[in-house]
């Protein structure tokens, strides 16, 4: 078997080349390197042309086409075959990631060559850095993003357990444009100055960063996709993935923000538990978080299958275990160190307003934090809730928008038209036991509701097992 | 509840029929129950199918058919319960048990741009057929499913029938133990349905047990030696299903109810005023003999296959002149109707929620 072309793979070739397309494509780029030559001939702009062309095959085609893989074997009827078959995830993985834009990355090898010959007569384009540095980004970045579409349908299930259909690839789309616009390489008309980055304290430049930030997140994206395949295959696994690439941004972004004074510790704890809360919210709202899941969690763990019991875990409830655990050790590594991780700094500073100096004490600090994992139980007990009432993802989601807006926007504007400083008794806005003690009691009742809404199957089907 | 003894009749099998008396079960479901959110869909369901049997899953739409297929086939989770297959549990370990079952949707999809050897030789390597075997796997399925010729041709141009066909193929090209096959013959013509039963039967000789499901009872009674009825998401009966004559078993010592029609040469009317028979018939039956017509008799009765072969001897030395002696074969229709209109409350509760 280990000597066999992946059938993945070799299907998808079957698919997306033949002798037609593969003459096809380097006829028409001839051509249009023609036309350039006879108009405006200069290599840079036929360098700059190769160069966009080379970007957008990388980045939006491969990406439309890898986002369509997975979605035309559901539409088609072919996906349960696919399942039900002997390859691995890891086959179907990369035959889809691979083997679908088989021909996109033919087409880009030729835009590319077409861009490095022609770049290497006008040098002045190649900017500061080495013109691989440029290369290697796109095929990082390319990667990442068609990693992403081929997870998305796989990752955000719907209600039934079946893959979305509707992910929209333009999300994907969006995100991959922004990173693109953001990353400072200065693709076709660096000016030769020489520009760096600190990150974590280490002297780089923009560029490297850049390039090494493509690389970490393809390799994320790839992981991504193969347990994504994996969970679609049903091999059992535990949800580990997400909360640590979600504690990988906040940790990179806390290497390249403002809490430079800060300890090590301290800002790789509090960019991870950042990055998961966000998420973490984004998460409750968008995906559904069924009593009926967790009956099936409840019933292995009675049966005393435990790791199938975690296996099945939504990722929100992953991430918001792993945000309020983030949450409880900031708070905790603060206490510990006697408040020397934090002192003069404003780490908090995300959602807390500080006063003053624009610094926050231990017990601010500390305060906030516990307040942040108490209100994640709550919001997540209530995501629960939700789901309990209402019949549809859109309409769930909605119940959802307007509770937050509620907590986060309402209660803290009326509790302020009462008082100057009526909000601070709902949000930490600098330490007061208030607003922990009121998260408190909100979660408390959050549950008790969710408790009395629990319906009578789960108890009966726990007391059976 | 497990099967009763399988008895088959000389139309509809090639196999020997004891074979399967004797076989130990291949797929085995226990109290299997299976929630949407909001909706229980399978509720206490449990059975076994025996090794090389064919079981007719019927029920009306929304019964759960198509749910239990889904479980049987390990891509749907029950919420309790476990489904066997040869010993390994579905439910826990489904990857290892798919490559023992072959599954076809009752909305199946093929790769309409591939040809079908294409989709068999891709079929076969994704289910662990070596390249070096790939090109005779995928001759020998086509030619047992009579579609060598379709090979070359794109899917997309093929007929209904040879999709269903080349659908089949891709399920079966591994040699799967269980063939699980939900409303096959939906849209086909019955030219395309009374071949598709004739490839199923050779596929049963051929030691594949299978599950289908269909609303087309005729079909299905075609090749089906089971029947297996939900209704509401609920089991209402699994049974073996009678047929026309005993096979050539061994006798079974075994009383049973029987139902058996015998066709007289001379009239009833004529032979019933002079023979012993006759009363003999109403000592064993005094209720159960109905006279369908002059020569027509249908008696209910328990017997043990002694006591039927007595029957029918007294009958013969009592001067009846017989025609035709055995056990009434119900159609699958008939016992359909008969289990739903047996078990009405069962069929109608659903459990609270």
């Amino acid at each position: 078997m280990s000597m066999q072309l992946n059938p993945e793979f070799r299907r998808q070739l079957w698919l997306q080349i033949s002798a037609t397309r593969l003459i096809l494509a380097p006829v028409v780029i001839a051509i249009v390197v023609a036309l350039l030559a006879s108009t405006e001939p200069t290599a840079s702009s036929i360098h700059g042309t190769a160069w966009v062309a080379l970007s957008l095959a990388v980045l939006f085609w491969g990406t439309s086409v890898v986002g369509t893989s997975i979605r035309d074997e559901i539409t088609g009827r072919t996906w349960n075959q696919q399942r039900m078959s002997r390859l691995t995830p890891w086959q179907l993985m990369s035959g889809k990631l691979f083997g679908a834009t088989s021909y996109v990355w033919y087409v880009a090898l030729l835009c590319a060559l077409v861009a490095i010959f022609s770049g290497r007569a006008d040098a002045g384009a190649l900017g500061s850095h080495s013109p691989a540095v440029e290369y290697v980004f796109l095929l990082a970045l390319g990667l990442f993003a068609h990693s992403v579409a081929l997870m998305a349908p796989l990752a955000f299930q719907s209600g039934s357990g079946e893959p979305r259909v509707s992910v929209p690839t333009i999300a994907v789309f969006a995100l991959v444009f922004v990173a693109f616009k953001a990353a400072p390489l200065g693709l076709t008309g660096g000016n030769g100055e020489s520009v760096h980055t600190e990150w974590f304290g280490m002297t780089t430049t923009p560029q490297l960063l850049a390039m090494w930030t493509a690389l970490s997140l393809a390799a994320w994206g790839i992981l991504g996709a193969w347990r994504a395949m994996r969970q679609a295959l049903q091999v059992q696994q535990l949800p580990w993935a997400l909360p640590a690439f979600l504690a990988f941004i906040g940790v990179w972004a806390a290497g390249n923000t403002g809490l430079s004074e800060t300890s090590m510790i301290i800002r790789v704890l509090i960019g991870a538990t950042l990055a998961l809360a966000a998420a973490a919210w984004v998460l409750m709202l968008w995906e559904p978080q069924s009593l009926f899941t967790w009956q099936r969690i409840r019933m292995h763990w009675a049966a005393r299958e435990r790791s199938r019991a975690i296996t099945g875990v939504s990722a929100a409830t992953s991430v918001v275990a792993f945000a309020v655990v983030g949450a409880l050790l900031v708070a905790a590594t603060t206490v510990t160190s006697g408040g020397a991780e934090v002192a003069g700094v404003r780490p908090a500073g995300f959602f807390v307003k500080t006063a003053g100096s624009g610094t926050l004490d231990v017990a601010s600090h500390v305060g906030a934090f516990l307040w942040l994992a108490l209100v994640l139980l709550r919001d997540f007990a209530f995501t629960l809730l939700a789901d309990t009432f209402t019949t549809s993802p859109r309409r769930r989601s909605a119940v959802i928008l307007l509770y937050l807006l509620f907590m986060y926007v309402a209660v803290p504007a009326a509790l302020q038209t009462v008082s100057s400083d009526g909000s601070d008794w709902w949000l930490p806005t600098q330490f007061a036991a208030a607003p922990i003690i009121l998260a408190l009691i909100t979660l408390l009742a959050m549950v008790g509701a969710l408790i009395s809404r629990m319906p009578r199957t789960v108890t009966a089907i726990a007391t059976k097992s | 509840m497990a099967a009763g003894p399988v008895r088959n009749g000389p139309r509809s099998l090639q196999w020997d029929a004891s074979v399967l008396r004797k076989s130990p079960p291949l797929l085995e479901v226990r109290s299997l129950r299976f929630d949407y959110p909001n909706h229980p869909a399978l509720s206490d369901i449990s059975f076994t199918l025996a090794a090389g049997s064919v079981t007719a899953l019927v029920g009306p739409n929304g019964a759960g058919k198509s749910t239990l297929m889904r479980c049987i086939a390990g891509l749907a989770e029950p919420l309790s319960g476990a489904v066997y297959l040869d010993g390994v549990a579905i439910t826990d370990n489904p990857r290892l048990a798919h490559r023992d079952i072959g599954y076809l949707e009752d909305e199946f999809g093929l790769y309409d741009e591939l040809t079908a050897s294409q989709c068999l030789h891709y079929a076969a390597a994704a289910r662990g057929v070596t390249d070096a075997n790939l090109d005779a796997r995928t001759d020998a399925v086509a030619a047992q499913l009579d579609i060598t010729h379709c090979l070359p041709k794109r899917v997309r141009e093929l007929s209904r029938g040879q999709r269903q066909r080349v659908a089949i193929g891709q399920a079966i090209i591994s040699a799967p133990k269980l063939l699980v096959l939900d409303e096959p013959a939906s849209g086909l013509d019955p030219e395309a349905r009374a071949s598709l039963a004739g490839l199923f039967r050779r596929l049963q000789g051929d030691g594949i047990t299978l599950l289908v499901s269909s609303h087309i009872l005729t079909e299905l009674e075609a090749y089906s030696t089971h029947m297996l009825v939900l209704r509401a998401g609920r089991m209402i009966e699994y049974r073996a299903l009678s047929t026309v004559a005993a096979d050539a078993a061994p006798l079974r010592s075994e009383r049973r109810k029987r139902s058996l029609d015998v066709v007289l040469h001379v009239p009833w009317r004529d032979w019933a005023t002079l023979t012993t028979a006759g009363e003999q018939i109403q000592a064993i039956a005094p209720d159960r003999v109905a006279v369908t017509d002059a020569t027509h008799l249908h008696i209910e009765a328990e017997f043990d296959d002694a006591g039927q072969i007595a029957l029918l001897q007294q009958l013969v030395s009592g001067g009846a002149q017989v025609l035709s002696f055995g056990e009434t074969r119900q159609t699958l229709a008939a016992s359909y109707e008969q289990s739903i209109a047996d078990a009405p409350a069962a069929a109608d509760s659903r459990s609270p929620q």
